[in-house]
C-alpha cells in the first residue's frame, strides 16, 4: 500500500471568478513508503498545489487524497494527526523561526504534539545534529544564526515531529553551492537512517538528480511522468520540449548520440558520464 | 581612457561584540579595476565578502581603509555622492523589496522624479527603459500582477532610467525559476551589448558567471582569480575548494583529461563539449563521421 495517494486529484483556485485556475488537474500519484522523490516543474505547473493537498493544508475541489490507504477529508479524520505525519516545509523557511532560542523553535512541533520533555529533548537534540547544528547554538537566538544555519534549523523543526513524509519545498533556494549540497547531503542522510518518505519540491535538475529514486514531472497541472531518474532523462527531449532545463551533461549525451557517438540517453551526473566515455575510448566498441 | 571605476586596496571591518577593537574584517585589501563597457561576474560563496564590495562601488559602503574611485570621484566625497549614485546603479536580490509604485512604469519613473527630470524627458527615457527589458507591453499592469522575472527586469528598467554608466546586480537571480533566469541574463546581456552598459554581476552561479567576459572570485575577503571565466573554471579543484562549481561540461573535459586524453581546458558550454569530444572519438577511430560535425 503506498504510503500517500492522489486519486484524481483536482483543485482549482478562485472558482466562479475571472481568476478561476486549475492548478492540479485530475493526478492520479502513488509515492510508495520510503521512496526520496524529486518534483519537478515550471513555476505554475502546480508542484506547490499539490504538496499543501498532500498534507491536508488545501481542500481539493475534486478528488481524493489518501494517506496509509486512508482519506484524510474523511468526516471523522483526524487532519491535525495528518499535519503531523506529513511535514511539510515551506519556501524560505528561515522567515518563519519565531522563538527565542533555536531550541525552543525546534520543540515547537513535538511540544504541540503533546510528546513530554525527555522525549522532546531526545527530538531536539537528535534533529539539530542530522542539519549540523551544533550544541551552542541552539540556545541562541535564531537572529544570530547565518542565512543557511536559520534555513536548516526550521527543517530540523519540521523533522523533530518525525513524520512519515517529509515534503521541502525548494528547500535550498538561494543558497550558494556549498550551503545546497550541505542540505541535499543532509536530507539524503536523514532518509536512510530514518527510512521515511521524503519529497523535495526544486527548480534545479541537477541537483535533485543526484540524490533521488524517483522523480515527479508536473507540466500545466498535470503528472508528465513518475519514474527514476534514468528513466525520466532518457525522455530528455520531451522535457526541453516543456522548456525545464535539462542538466548540461545530460544535453552533452544528447548531442553526442546526435553525431552518431553511441552512448546511453539517461546519463545526468558527470561521474557516470565520463565513465561510459572512458570505457567507450578504452574498448573502442559503440561504432555507428 | 581611465577606468570607470578603480578599487585601490580597500578593506572593510565592522565592530563584533562591545569592544570597539574586535572587528570582523570583510574585505582585506582589494584592489581591482572595471573598465567602461565591460560584463564581469564576481563569484564568490555565502559570506565570500562579494556583496559587501559591490556596496562599496556606490557609497552604500564605505571602506574602513583604501580608496574606491568612481569617473574620477572618491566614493569618500559626501558632495559627489549623489553624482557617483547617477553613474552606479543597483539593483538587489528580492525583487519585491525594490519595487515601490503600484504600476509598473510608475514604478521605473521613481528614480527620474527624485532627480527632477522634466515630465516629457521621463516619458521618453521611462518608454526606452521598458523597451530595453522588454516589459513595454506591460507597463500599465500591476506589479504584483508580475513574476518574479518580469519584476527583476522592472527593477532594471528603474535604474537604466537613470542612464547610469555602470549597473551593479547583487545575486539578481538568486530567488527567480529557471525561466526568470534566463528573462534577467538576457537582458543583462543585451544591455551591455547593445546599450554599452558596464555590468558588474554578483553571483555564485557558475553558469551566469561563465556568460561573462570576465570573472573575479572573491573567498574569504580577498581576489582569487581574476581573469576570463574559461580560464578560471579551468582551476577545477581550486574552484572546488572554495565551495564554487564548474560547469557540468568543464568538469567531463578534466575527468577524461585526468584519465589521459587530449582535451582543451577551456571548455564551457555544451556545444563545445560535444564537438571536442567527437573530435576525439574521430581521432581514437571509433566513429568515421562524427569529426567534423555540425559547425
Amino acid at each position: 500500500m503506498p504510503v500517500l495517494e492522489a486519486i484524481d486529484l483536482t483543485y482549482t483556485y478562485s472558482i466562479g471568478t475571472p481568476f478561476e485556475k486549475t492548478a492540479v488537474d485530475h493526478i492520479d500519484l502513488q509515492i510508495e513508503q520510503g521512496e526520496f522523490v524529486g518534483i519537478i516543474g515550471h513555476t505554475g505547473s502546480g508542484k506547490s498545489t499539490l504538496m499543501q493537498m498532500m498534507n491536508g493544508l488545501l481542500q481539493p475541489t475534486s478528488g481524493t487524497v489518501k494517506l496509509d490507504g486512508k482519506d484524510i477529508w474523511e468526516k471523522k479524520a483526524d487532519r491535525r494527526a495528518v499535519r503531523f505525519q506529513v511535514g511539510l516545509v515551506f519556501q524560505y523557511p528561515e522567515y518563519q523561526l519565531f522563538e527565542e532560542t533555536v531550541y525552543k523553535d525546534i520543540a515547537f512541533g513535538p511540544k504541540n504534539m503533546g510528546l513530554d520533555e525527555k522525549e522532546i529533548d531526545r527530538r531536539v537534540r537528535e534533529t539539530a545534529e542530522a542539519v549540523g547544528l551544533s550544541e551552542e547554538l541552539l540556545q541562541k537566538s535564531p537572529y544570530e544564526l547565518s542565512g543557511g544555519q536559520k534555513r536548516r534549523a526550521a527543517i530540523a523543526g519540521v523533522m523533530a515531529m518525525e513524520p512519515k513524509v517529509l515534503i521541502l519545498d525548494e528547500p535550498t533556494a538561494g543558497l550558494d553551492p556549498k550551503g545546497r549540497t550541505k542540505i541535499l547531503t543532509q536530507l539524503r542522510e536523514y532518509h536512510r537512517r530514518t527510512g521515511c518518505t521524503v519529497m523535495l519540491v526544486s527548480h534545479s535538475m541537477e541537483d535533485v538528480a543526484k540524490y533521488v529514486s524517483r522523480l515527479l514531472v508536473l507540466s500545466h497541472a498535470k503528472v508528465v511522468c513518475y519514474d527514476t531518474p534514468s528513466n525520466v532523462f532518457a525522455r530528455g527531449d520531451a522535457l526541453a520540449e516543456m522548456g525545464l532545463a535539462l542538466p548540461q551533461i545530460t544535453r552533452i549525451f544528447h548531442g553526442l548520440r546526435a553525431r552518431g557517438i553511441v552512448v546511453p540517453d539517461e546519463v545526468y551526473t558527470v561521474k557516470y558520464g565520463a565513465e561510459q566515455l572512458l570505457s567507450l575510448l578504452k574498448g573502442g566498441e559503440g561504432t555507428c | 581612457m581611465e577606468p570607470l571605476i578603480i578599487i585601490d586596496n580597500v578593506r572593510f571591518s565592522y565592530p563584533t561584540g562591545e569592544n570597539p577593537d574586535e572587528r570582523t574584517e570583510v574585505l582585506k585589501g582589494i584592489s581591482l579595476t572595471f573598465e567602461r563597457g565591460e560584463l564581469v561576474a564576481v563569484l564568490g560563496h555565502n559570506g565570500s565578502g562579494k556583496s559587501t564590495l559591490a556596496k562599496t562601488l556606490n557609497a552604500v559602503l564605505l571602506p574602513t581603509s583604501g580608496t574606491v574611485t568612481v569617473a574620477g570621484m572618491d566614493t569618500k566625497d559626501e558632495e559627489k555622492l549623489l553624482d557617483i549614485r547617477q553613474h552606479i546603479g543597483m539593483v538587489f536580490q528580492n525583487p519585491d523589496n525594490q519595487i515601490v509604485a503600484t504600476i509598473v512604469e510608475e514604478d521605473v519613473a521613481f528614480g527620474l522624479e527624485n532627480l527632477g527630470v522634466p515630465s516629457d524627458e521621463m516619458r521618453v527615457r521611462v518608454d526606452q527603459a521598458l523597451n530595453a527589458v522588454g516589459m513595454y507591453e506591460y507597463r500599465t499592469h500591476a506589479p504584483h500582477q508580475l513574476s518574479g522575472g518580469q519584476k527583476q527586469r522592472v527593477a532594471i528598467a528603474g535604474i537604466i532610467a537613470m542612464r547610469p554608466d555602470c549597473i551593479v546586480l547583487d545575486e539578481p537571480t538568486a530567488m527567480l525559476d529557471p525561466q526568470g533566469r534566463r528573462e534577467v541574463m538576457r537582458t543583462i546581456k543585451l544591455l551591455n551589448r547593445d546599450y554599452g552598459i558596464t555590468v558588474i554581476l554578483i553571483t555564485h552561479e557558475m553558469d551566469e558567471a561563465a556568460q561573462c567576459d570576465r570573472v573575479v572570485v572573491i573567498d574569504h575577503g580577498e581576489v582569487r582569480m581574476d581573469a576570463p571565466p574559461e580560464k578560471v573554471f579551468s582551476h577545477v579543484r581550486e574552484m572546488r575548494e572554495l565551495g564554487l562549481d564548474v560547469p557540468q561540461a568543464t568538469e567531463l573535459c578534466d575527468l577524461l583529461r585526468q584519465a589521459g586524453y587530449d582535451l582543451p581546458d577551456d571548455i564551457l558550454h555544451a556545444d563545445q563539449c560535444i564537438d571536442a569530444l567527437a573530435a576525439l572519438f574521430s581521432q581514437k577511430g571509433i566513429i568515421s563521421n562524427a569529426g567534423s560535425g555540425s559547425n
